[in-house]
């Protein structure tokens, strides 16, 4: 996305909120205004009682700055209220956008990026263009308008003075702003970079606390820090450097506005050619032409920044949704039955398949499991039947219907799965398992974390179900995590249970007594299948079959006595696993 | 003065002389802008009588310009200076933290937040020790100073403005206490707002498995449009008091200015001139009172900022008091428990009474369900926590009594995971042994069986790995967390579900190197799977915080064979 794209694509966010921020960019022209009319006033005033005009207008014109002074606050007020307005609701709405696309994104589309990164990212670029557009714009405009109207009124007392203002105006406004950021553009991206360094080597301290604390790594890693620090540091004295030049120049600039109009005013009074009671009136609005100006100082580095912040945003709100179906089947699934059909697939066009030709059936009311060594291609069998990516050859159906005709929401309706990471969120325990299914009563969820062997430890919690997750307690275990995402996976209730190597943080107390529950649940109905991917061969042993992987091709299927005997795989991965149990 | 004495930083004293310094800047200044106006009012003086305003007048406002310029850009030097050291020293104070309160303490979860609060939060500094702090100085005094520059022309116009000139400021004040506690839950609530944000955000894969993400972005934009309509509502009150400091400003300051020059004008007090000056002047009044309402939001925001960063680095660290030296001790170390009970927070025990040892040279294993207490046995061994009661020994030394850095040398610590720093693969391994060459590093990662993944590697050993780099699958960073281990060569192992993520196809070389590394070492071997522990010459069962059972090596053979 260019420039010139980006800034459209930003006039159009601000579509719904156009009105309003004209709203306030002229209340906050209305405002400036009035001050640079209520100081002419009232020197004006000065100079009028000076001429000889009475105590009447004296008080007239103490009246009327009291009065304006009254009205500019009026205006002031509703400037800040519509700004705010404006940025709150733009903030919301960017927000909703975002989440939205990263909901339709999720995960495959953010799995390529390093998600944190990209998260954290997209939030900060978030509030960066929010603060563009309200705090920023309205005081740009400001600055364009005012001045010129000021120059515009000294015109009438004074044509002179104010063809003398224009050009330093200009290079106050703009010329001077313009070399500053030209010749801190430079130290400003080298401080972003090391702030990201600082960002780095603190997150380094805080993840990698326990190698930092054993490897004796602190003062070498505090050292890191500092000079990263120190780096920030000069890159800013430069910055700083900038800043000083651009203030001395402004200073500089607008003195020399002053002092010529002094004199150009004094001569002029002095020929004759402009009345000495003008004089006072023409400095005060000299004095006052600068003000809007210098409130925008930053104005250009602020514009890039959020010009670049909403190119990385757009960048996200703007992916394609991918992965929708073809076309919508009315069929109903008969039964939760899956077939997977000559499935081939690669995560990018050019890299090797990580699935080649794999053909198998899952039975429904039976428990399969998938075993394999890492890299095998179990993962991505579950990533393509949530429908996380598509597969490039060959079709899942299940009950007997193809994904490929099944809208996502209707896949995962059918499919419930414990990952192998879990989130937890940061609620209650009662509300992170109730994610599952919004409606689900206490007692169900109650019952879901008892199958799932998580209810004692949560009774255990000082306010029981309403313990926030993250708070109360130690921190959770590995094991208990994925006990609360299992306990989900119960709520859920769909026909399809799988277990994405979801039980390797359990000992195998748990682990026993989890696919115990996996299987009673299962047993409840007849209609329910169970996938276990699994790593460990232990606890899929009287799995009603087995599918055994290896680099992405099937290479046996049976139950655990068959496979001993005609999978040399199979009998391989067994081996190595009891070796380690009797060594 | 209350610039920076609560909520002191580190770096906090060379700050305050900067702060003064860029003050100071902006008194010059304002005396320069002063001297201008009245300069500007002999000017008119002279023209008022009809004569030509002298050179020297022109000369002088010349003279002033310059000053005031050179005040200007120097206000913007020491304003760099006001925070740039304390930036520094506060972040160096936030590692040393983190690495005091340890891995019991620190709260992972909360990493995005404390980066976040150590990078644009003390960046903040700039804010409030750069610009509010010495505008605070100058904006609070300046009325005083003006009124009193005016009361030497007039000492009755002085008087007066001095006056009514203070209504703004009061206004300011009657307003702020309440406006605070708005801002202060308005900015809860946006917090709060935020981190769920970033928690659905994170958590969308979840939600999404579930079809529960429209459904919670639909849930967070009504709480959100929710708190808008209330925010809203608020502001509508009290931006009241904008409307009234504006107000306040216009009558306080340009209306009373005006009416008092005209008047003492009229009562001959004045010249034409003076009275322009007056007006004028009082417009400074206004200028530096509105910078210091224009820094307020940045100033309250550091200063907020600055509270909350304080509160982590006054947190209790983990553990107190330590040994200086260290006693003579034997080149191997037996470890010891004695009656060590233990929690985390007060009340909820997760160790209790817990007693064993093992002699130098032995291999224990630590048998027992997650949440069983296993880890807090190796937080405590490490001492990254002490124990409520009873005593954990090492050599026959409690660990109080060695000191924190020889403590953790002596132990190298296996664990199912390893976090991967910024930097090349060299440099990783290298943390375990920062003056290990490269021979011994590549032995190390071919121990580990990790050497032929690493030279497939792009740039081999110098490849960038990390936060910002790529990233290694579980088992090749459990493999890298034993070739570290190897490399630190420690008289003590701690294993730590060391192979849960390997794969079986390397199991049986990787145990060799574990073997390697265990052999002649006091081990202590942690799991919740019994098969996983090989050489173990006797077990302990820890169950809820108990230890339950202490088998020895020939029950336990008997164990594994009924288990057959």
């Amino acid at each position: 996305m260019n420039h010139r794209q980006t800034i459209f694509r930003l006039w159009e966010v601000l579509r719904p909120l156009r009105g309003t921020l004209a709203i306030s960019a002229g209340m906050r022209i209305v405002n400036q205004s009035l001050a640079i009319v209520l100081i002419v006033l009232a020197v004006w005033g000065v100079a009028a009682i000076a001429r000889g005009a009475g105590g009447k207008e004296l008080w007239s014109v103490a009246l009327s700055l009291v009065g304006l002074g009254m009205i500019k606050g009026v205006f002031r007020y509703l400037e800040q209220f519509s700004g705010h307005y404006v940025a709150f609701r733009l903030l919301a709405d960017l927000r909703r956008q975002l989440f939205d696309s990263l909901e339709a994104l999720a995960p495959a589309g953010l799995g390529s990026e390093r998600s944190g990164d990209l998260v954290s990212r997209a939030i900060a670029d978030v509030e960066r263009v929010e603060v563009f557009y309200a705090h920023t714009i309205a005081p740009a405009i400001v600055a364009a308008v005012v001045p010129m109207a000021a120059l515009g009124a000294l015109a009438v007392v004074s044509p002179f003075a104010s063809l003398v203002l224009l050009p330093i105006v200009l290079l106050v406004g703009v010329g001077i702003p313009y070399a500053a950021h030209r010749l801190g553009v430079h130290a400003a991206q080298s401080a972003r970079s090391g702030l990201g360094d600082i960002a780095v080597r603190l997150t380094d301290a805080i993840q990698g606390i326990r190698e930092m604390v054993v490897f004796g790594y602190g003062s070498r890693s505090e050292a890191l820090l500092d000079r990263s620090g120190e780096d920030v540091g000069n890159a800013q004295k430069g910055l700083a450097r900038c800043s000083a030049f651009q203030s001395m120049a402004t200073e500089l600039g607008m003195g020399a506005g002053v002092l010529a109009v002094m004199i150009l005013g004094s001569r002029e009074v002095h020929s004759g050619a402009m009345p000495a009671y003008d004089f006072p009136v023409v400095i005060a609005l000299t004095l006052s032409v600068f003000v809007p100006l210098l409130g925008v100082t930053n104005l250009i580095p602020d514009f890039e920044q959020a010009i670049s912040s909403a190119r990385r945003l757009f960048s996200i709100i703007d992916r394609p949704e991918k992965n929708l179906p073809l076309r919508v089947s009315g069929r109903g699934v008969k039964d939760s039955g899956i077939v997977f059909d000559r499935l081939s697939f690669s995560y990018d066009s050019e890299g090797a398949r990580v699935l080649d030709r794999v053909s198998f059936a899952v039975e429904p009311g039976e428990i399969t499991a998938i075993v394999g060594a890492s890299g095998a291609g179990k993962s991505t069998i579950v990533n393509l039947l949530l429908r996380y990516w598509r597969e490039d050859q060959g079709d899942i159906r299940i009950g007997g219907v193809s994904l490929r005709t099944l809208t996502p929401e209707r896949v995962r309706e059918l499919i419930a799965v414990v990952p192998q990471r879990v989130h937890i969120f940061n609620m209650t325990f009662r509300e992170n398992i109730r994610v599952a299914r919004p409606e689900a009563t206490n007692v169900q969820i109650e019952a879901a974390a008892r199958l799932a062997r998580i209810h004692d430890f949560i009774m255990s919690q000082p306010q029981g179900y309403d313990t926030p997750a993250h708070e109360g307690g130690s921190r959770l275990s590995g094991g208990q995590r994925q006990r609360i995402a299992i306990a989900r996976a119960f709520l859920r209730d769909a026909p399809v249970l799988i277990f994405d190597e979801a039980t390797a943080h359990l000992d195998e107390e748990t682990e026993r007594q989890v696919i115990g529950s996996a299987r009673s649940w299962q047993a409840m109905s007849e209609s329910r299948t169970v996938m276990v991917i699994a790593h460990r061969l232990a606890c899929v042993r009287d799995a009603s079959q087995i599918v055994v992987l290896e680099h992405g091709r099937l290479v046996g299927v049976g139950n655990h006595l068959d496979l001993l005997e005609t999978c040399e795989a199979y009998a391989d991965l067994f081996a190595a696993q009891s070796a380690e149990t009797l060594v | 003065m209350q610039v920076t004495r609560d909520n002191q930083l580190p770096g906090a004293k060379q700050s305050r002389r900067s702060v003064y310094a860029t003050a100071a800047m902006g008194w010059a200044g304002m005396g320069c802008t002063v001297a201008q106006a009245l300069l500007l009012g002999v000017a008119i003086d002279h023209l008022w009588r009809g004569a030509s305003v002298p050179l020297w007048t022109f000369v002088a406002v010349g003279v002033v310009i310059v000053l005031r310029a050179v005040f200007a850009g120097g206000g913007r030097l020491c304003a760099f200076g006001a925070s740039a050291w304390a930036k520094r020293e506060t972040r160096r104070a936030i590692h040393r933290k983190i690495l005091e309160l340890g891995p019991a303490r620190s709260a992972s979860e909360r990493t995005g937040g404390l980066v976040h609060d150590a990078v644009e939060g003390v960046e903040a500094l700039d804010a409030s020790n750069g610009l509010y702090f010495p505008q605070f100085l100058v904006g609070l005094s300046a009325p005083v100073l003006i009124c009193a520059v005016i009361g030497v022309m007039d000492w009755v116009s002085g008087l007066v403005l001095l006056l009514t000139a203070p209504l703004a400021p009061l206004l300011l004040g009657l307003t702020q206490s309440r406006f605070r506690s708005v801002s202060t839950r308005y900015h809860a609530a946006a917090n709060a707002l935020s981190a769920r944000f970033l928690d659905a955000v994170q958590g969308l894969p979840t939600l999404k498995a579930f079809n529960a993400g429209k459904a919670q972005g639909m849930e967070m934009a009504r709480a959100g449009e929710h708190f808008r309509k209330e925010t809203m509502k608020l502001l509508a009150v009290n931006q009241l008091a904008i409307f009234l400091l504006d107000w306040g400003f216009a009558v306080g300051a340009t209306g009373a200015a005006f009416v008092v020059a005209a008047l003492r004008w009229k009562a001959g007090a004045i010249s034409v001139g003076e009275a322009v000056a007056i007006v004028l002047l009082s417009l400074e009044i206004i200028r530096q009172l509105n910078l210091l309402g224009a820094f307020f939001f940045a100033g309250a925001g550091g200063r907020a900022m600055s509270r909350r960063i304080r509160q982590y680095l006054d947190a209790p660290p983990a553990v107190q008091g330590a040994g200086k030296k260290v006693c003579r001790l034997p080149s191997r170390l037996g470890i010891r428990f004695e009656r060590v009970s233990f929690a985390y927070r007060p009340g909820a025990d997760v160790l209790h009474d817990v007693s064993f040892s093992i002699q130098p040279g032995e291999t224990v294993g630590l048998l027992g369900a997650s949440g069983a207490g296993k880890s807090s046995i190796i937080h405590l061994l490490l001492r990254f926590a002490d124990p409520r009661s009873g005593l954990v020994m090492l050599g026959g030394h409690p660990l109080p009594e060695l000191p924190l850095d020889w403590l953790r040398s002596q132990i190298a610590w296996v664990a199912q995971d390893t976090w991967l720093f910024h930097g090349t693969v060299e440099e990783n391994l290298r943390i375990a042994c920062p003056d290990a060459g490269r021979r011994e590093i590549e032995e190390a990662s071919r121990a580990a069986c990790i050497h032929d993944f690493i030279t497939s590697l792009p740039d081999g050993y110098a490849t960038h790995i990390g936060e910002r780099g790529m990233r290694l699958s579980g088992g090749q960073a459990q493999r890298l967390a034993i070739a570290r281990a190897l490399l630190k060569d420690a008289p003590i192992i701690l294993l730590d579900e060391p192979t849960s993520h390997i794969d079986f196809a390397c199991e049986t070389t990787l145990r060799h190197a574990l073997e390697r590394l265990m052999e002649g070492r006091t081990v202590l071997h942690i799991t919740h799977r019994r098969h996983s522990l090989s050489t173990a010459s006797r077990l302990l069962y820890l169950e809820e915080g108990r230890i339950m059972r202490d088998e020895c090596g020939v029950e336990r053979e008997t164990v594994a064979a009924r288990s057959l």
